[in-house]
Parts: structure tokens; C-alpha cells; sequence
């Protein structure tokens, strides 16, 4: 029953077809989702899919902010109005009605209907925010001019659908983006009730001020608009629910562009500055990707008001920054504040040192785990979602191990975590992670003095397998193999034409 | 030389049987493009080995590619494990198997000894053991091959 609520109140899954590189792929994003594969399969494709929609919700046009300040202009105008159709006295019943059952203790309804007025409504909001807004999103998230570039060669579209099970409705129901020639479409379900304990919640936060009766008529309407608005608005929020997270992406592009994140801005400032005077240089950065980890650079750790979070919620991901300074990176890693230009500036002190070194003066290594600490430090919170791609990157293999257990780590503090990875390194000791908590806890500590364990449900492993050309890569979930204890990756397949190799020079050289 | 399929056919098919696939708990291995002179003996079926560690299969191949290395006699032991291979285990059976073929054939009868282990995933431990550890046939030291559970064995012929 437990795990099931938590289903409802975390469920999305994502289908796509025809979609960049891949042909099709249905999966649920878990606390910690894992994307492996073969290069050129579209392990990325979809990672950065997943931050397009995040950010479209979290704080794009379909943010609830957003989307609750579009709502309520909408409901306000005239047009919608019309639009509604209905008489002063036949929005009054609407709403004294929805009141009366959403205050109904009785039990005698767990699910209140959605007025067809305001179900009207949101499919014309949505209509209106979804094609231009999500379409865009998406497009922009991979540095593409038109959405047509996103569907697969040779298909006709690229469809992308999220089925959520919000814990507001009895429903699930999809929201539908269509990419190709000349744009895209969208699709929302919209659910045709809501359960009423959710409602009764957001009857409470009604302003008492809000009066259905004794005004002008103007007034009242506006009244009614606004209160109609706010269901709407609601129902909107709990649509998205699974991607209302904010996101965070770290590009693989990450160490190099801290090494030269400052010549890039430069550079884009420069083609700022000469816009109306030169053609603009838009081929410059284009990836929002790259241009969103730009950006959080430049905010990151800047004195005030967004600097380090020390409440007691975000402090079990301080100390696992602080451990993966020090057991990871030998040394610690700083943001200093330009007070000249305003500009942030990544130093790295190693243990023992007294000077710091600047991050283009240190190992690959230690340029790869900045960012991944300063977003930690900075900017993930419970309940976000951390994005990293190939997080082996510029990493000895026993760091590898070790940087998996502190994801786990993350993980268990409240942070959802997708990566994209090629390495089996990554894949063992998470297969590790995943079987020790299936041991009894109190052995536990005797394999692992850190305890970090992650349950089965925690993690969901998918593996992107490229299709004949010109067919699409696939992608299905893999789970721990039990007689190995790891996930069969296709990993073995390498080693397998490796081991061939060995032993044909071996028996050369043998005999 | 006397053609070792013959010679397998003549030792082992009286008490034994000849395979017809190299199948063994839902793992096997494709018998696609191999010499037509062949015989797969399965080894469980033979009746006089005593405790002898062995392995799942015989295979016996007479290859006939005048100028190639290929050509000549060629046999392999053969263990099959359809998930994760216990490796100690797997290269005493697949040695049990090279003394069979010595035993029962002759070392001098086959041009090419294979050692073959298919299995299902290796861990990076067990990978590493199938490099420490050699199988011997005819005096000589012969390493332990792969296979992943539906491949090929033309693989091993090379």
C-alpha cells in the first residue's frame, strides 16, 4: 500500500518513438535511473529530454508560477469568458457545488468532477502553452532550430508521451508532444475528477475574502474567474506533479568547459555586444545544455542570496560534498567572487596546501568533480533531480567505484540522480550497492563500513542497444543478473572479443 | 594422420552419443559454418571416466583448407554454464576433457587443442583467473577460451 501511494505520488513514465536516434523506448524514472549503452544510441537524447521537461514544468512556460499567472489572465479575459460560456448563476452553482463537496466529511465521494468548464478551459491553456512552450523547450534543450531535426531519419514525427498518476486524481493520463515538419502538437489529458483530500486541501488555501455572493456582478464574476482559475491552476500543478523537480544537467562537455568557461562567455558577451552591428553569431553556443551549465557557473556561489544552503535538510548532501573533497579529490574546491567584474572564478586547494591552485591549473580529474560538488553544494536539493552524463569521465577506475557510492549516497539523501555511463566499473559496484541491501542489516556494516546500500526499486537500469541501420536504437530495463550479481550491460561482450585476442597471442607466444 | 573424427567416432560413439547441438541448460552455441567431417561427443554419456573431472562436450572437426592454418585435426573440450561460471570449477572440468582426448585419442592425432568456456557474464574476477590458469594438452600450455552463450563455435577454429 506504501509502495503503491508512493507510486502515485511520484509516477511518471515516458515513452518516446522515433525520437532522435532512437526507434522506441518506455521507461520510469526512479531515484536513481541509469542509462547504458553503446555510443550513437541515444543515452543522452533521452537524458536531455528529461531536463527539457523538468525545466519546461519547473520553470519554463509550464511552471505552476507560470502557468498559475497565464491561467489566471486567461480566465480573467474576456475572451475566456465567452470562452466559459456560462451565465453568472451557472458559474455560482459550479462553484458552490465544488465547495459544498469538497467540504463533504461524509465519505460519501472520494473523487470530486472536474467542472466541464474548467476541464474547457485547460485543454485551451494547454493547447495554447504546450505546442509553443514545450515544443520549444524540447527543440532548444538540444541546440536544434526546428523540431523537425528531432525525429528519427526517415520518420515522419517524433512522439513523446508522459503518463503521470498524480496523487490529485483517480486517473492516469498522458500528455501527448508530436515533433515534426512545421512544429509540433500537444496533447493533455484532462483528468475528469480529483480526489477530494487533495481538494480539501486546496479549499484551505481559498482566501477567506473570496465571496460568492452580496457584490457587484462584475466583481463577483471576477471572483468566480479567479477562483475557477485557481482550480484549474491546481490541477494544472498536480498534472505535472512528477516534473515539478527542478533539474539540474551536467553536460559531458563539463571539465573542458570549466577550463574555458571564461573565454566562452567572453566570446558570447562579445556577440552580445555587437548585436544590430554584425550579423549575430548564433552558432556560438546553442545547446541550452551547455548554455544552462554556462549560466549556472556564472551564479554559482555568489555571495548572496544563493549562497550555501546549511538547513538541517540540505546538510547530509554538504557532508557528502565535503567526503568527496576529501576522499575523492584530495582537496577542496572554492568559488571566489569577482567583486571587479562580477564574475566567479574555481579554485582548487589540495590537502595540505595553503595556496590555491585556479581550475585550469589542476588534473582533469579534479575539473570533472567540481561541478559535480559545487551543484551539490550550491543548488541540489532533496527532492531535485541531478542529471550527469558519463560520470567516469577523467576517472581512475577505483575512483569510479567510489564516486558510485556517493551517488548512492545523494540518492539516499533525497536527490534523484540519471546518469548516462559506458562504465562497468559504475555498473559492478552499483550492482554491489543494489545486492547488499537484499543482506541483513546487521551484517551489513561487515562488507561495507559505510553501510551504502540502494533497494532494488531505487534504481532502474536501462540498456540502449543500437538497431540495424537505418533502424533506431531500442531501450529495455536490465536487472541484476543473479548468478553473476551484475547487470549484464553488455560489457562481457568486450571483454569476451578481448580475452580472444589475449589468448591468440598468448598461445603464440606459449608455444 | 589418421583423421581424428574417425578416431572420435570409432572411441566414443559406441558408448556415447553423438550431439547433435552443443546445448546444455538452456545455453548453447551455434553450429553454423564448420567443417562437414565433424562429431560433437556429449560427454555425460560416456560410461568409463570414474570420478575424472570432465567436461559438458568433445568436438571433433576435420578441416580440410589445404594452405591455411586451419586444416588439419582439431578438438576441444567444451564446459557450458548457462549464467555466471564457477571458473575453478569449469577449468578443472575443461582439463579433464584435454586428458580424455589424450587418453582415449592421442595427442599426436590432433593438430589444434582448443580449451572452450561458454558461459553467461564473467565478473572482472573470474576474468582475470581464466588468464592465470592454463589448460595442458600434449605437453604444451593452451589458454582457455570464450564464448557467450549463443555464439558461434567457428569462433574457436581459428
Amino acid at each position: 500500500m506504501e509502495a503503491e501511494e508512493k507510486q502515485r505520488t511520484t509516477g511518471a513514465r515516458l515513452s518516446v518513438t522515433n525520437f532522435g536516434p532512437i526507434e522506441k523506448a518506455e521507461l520510469d524514472l526512479r531515484p536513481l535511473t541509469v542509462f547504458i549503452g553503446p555510443s550513437n544510441t541515444g543515452k543522452s537524447y533521452l537524458a536531455i529530454l528529461i531536463y527539457a521537461l523538468h525545466r519546461y514544468v519547473s520553470e519554463g512556460a509550464g511552471s505552476f508560477s507560470k502557468g498559475f499567472d497565464r491561467l489566471f489572465q486567461f480566465y480573467r479575459s474576456r475572451e475566456s469568458r465567452e470562452f466559459l460560456g456560462a451565465t453568472l448563476e451557472e458559474l455560482i452553482e459550479v462553484s458552490r457545488e465544488l465547495i459544498k463537496s469538497a467540504a463533504d466529511t461524509s465519505g460519501a465521494a472520494e473523487h470530486i468532477k472536474i467542472p466541464e468548464a474548467v476541464a474547457t478551459s485547460l485543454r485551451a491553456f494547454f493547447r495554447e502553452t504546450g505546442e509553443s512552450g514545450l515544443g520549444n523547450e524540447v527543440t532548444r534543450c538540444f541546440g536544434a532550430k526546428d523540431p523537425a531535426f528531432l525525429r528519427k531519419y526517415g520518420a515522419e514525427n517524433a512522439q513523446i508521451r508522459i503518463r503521470v498518476l498524480p496523487a490529485s486524481t483517480s486517473e492516469t493520463f498522458e500528455h501527448r508532444l508530436v515533433l515534426g515538419e512545421g512544429g509540433g502538437t500537444f496533447r493533455a489529458q484532462i483528468p475528469e475528477s480529483m480526489s477530494r483530500v487533495d481538494w480539501s486541501e486546496w479549499i484551505r488555501r481559498i482566501p477567506r475574502n473570496w465571496r460568492l455572493t452580496g457584490m457587484d456582478e462584475d466583481q463577483q464574476m471576477d471572483d468566480l474567474i479567479r477562483f475557477l482559475g485557481g482550480v484549474a491552476g491546481y490541477l494544472h500543478m498536480n498534472m505535472y506533479a512528477p516534473l515539478i523537480r527542478s533539474a539540474y544537467y551536467l553536460p559531458a562537455a563539463r571539465t573542458g568547459i570549466m577550463h574555458t568557461h571564461k573565454a566562452a562567455v567572453v566570446a558570447a558577451l562579445d556577440n552580445a555586444a555587437g548585436v544590430g552591428i554584425h550579423p549575430s553569431r548564433n552558432e556560438l553556443i546553442q545547446s541550452r545544455i551547455v548554455v544552462d551549465f554556462l549560466k549556472t557557473l556564472f551564479v554559482l556561489g555568489r555571495p548572496e542570496p544563493s549562497g550555501v544552503d546549511d538547513s538541517q535538510q540540505h546538510k547530509p548532501i554538504l557532508d557528502i560534498c565535503a567526503e568527496i573533497e576529501t576522499g575523492l579529490m584530495g582537496g577542496s574546491v572554492r568559488t571566489k567572487w569577482s567583486e571587479t567584474i562580477g564574475y566567479p572564478e574555481f579554485f582548487y586547494t589540495p590537502t595540505g596546501w595553503e595556496v590555491p591552485l585556479p581550475l585550469n591549473r589542476t588534473s582533469s580529474m579534479v575539473s570533472e568533480l567540481s561541478p559535480v560538488v559545487l551543484y551539490l553544494r550550491h543548488l541540489v536539493k532533496p527532492g531535485n533531480v541531478l542529471i550527469i552524463e558519463e560520470p567516469e569521465s577523467h576517472l581512475h577506475p577505483a575512483l569510479q567505484v567510489q564516486l558510485t557510492r556517493y551517488l548512492a549516497a545523494i540518492v539516499n539523501a533525497g536527490v534523484r540522480v540519471i546518469v548516462t555511463t559506458h562504465s562497468e566499473w559504475i555498473l559492478e559496484e552499483l550492482a554491489n550497492l543494489v545486492r547488499l541491501s537484499s543482506v541483513e542489516e546487521s551484517e551489513r556494516g561487515r562488507i561495507d563500513e559505510d553501510n551504502v546500500s540502494l533497494d532494488r526499486d531505487q534504481v532502474g537500469a536501462w540498456l540502449f542497444t543500437a538497431g540495424e541501420s537505418p533502424n533506431g536504437s531500442n531501450v529495455e530495463e536490465i536487472g541484476i543478473d543473479d548468478d553473476s550479481g551484475l547487470y549484464p550491460a553488455g560489457f562481457d561482450d568486450v571483454a569476451i572479443a578481448l580475452h580472444t585476442k589475449w589468448a591468440a597471442i598468448a598461445r603464440q607466444l606459449e608455444n | 594422420m589418421a583423421n581424428v573424427v574417425g578416431l572420435a567416432c570409432d572411441e566414443f560413439l559406441a558408448e556415447s552419443r553423438e550431439g547433435k547441438k552443443v546445448e546444455k541448460g538452456g545455453c548453447g552455441l551455434k553450429m553454423d559454418k564448420l567443417p562437414e567431417a565433424r562429431v560433437l561427443v556429449d560427454v555425460d554419456k560416456l560410461t568409463n571416466l570414474g570420478d575424472q573431472k570432465r567436461p559438458d562436450f568433445l568436438f571433433f572437426a576435420e578441416c580440410r583448407c589445404a594452405g591455411l592454418d586451419q586444416s588439419g585435426g582439431w578438438a576441444i573440450s567444451i564446459e557450458i554454464k548457462k549464467g555466471s561460471p564457477n571458473v575453478s570449477d569449469a577449468i578443472k572440468q575443461i582439463q579433464g576433457g584435454a586428458q580424455i582426448i589424450e587418453n582415449r585419442i592421442g595427442p599426436d592425432k590432433v593438430d589444434h587443442f582448443r580449451a572452450l568456456l561458454v558461459s553467461g557474464n564473467v565478473a572482472k574476477a573470474g576474468r582475470l583467473r581464466l588468464k592465470d590458469v592454463w589448460v595442458i594438452f600434449n605437453r604444451q600450455k593452451e589458454p582457455i577460451m570464450r564464448l557467450k552463450c549463443g555464439d558461434s563455435l567457428n569462433k574457436v577454429l581459428k
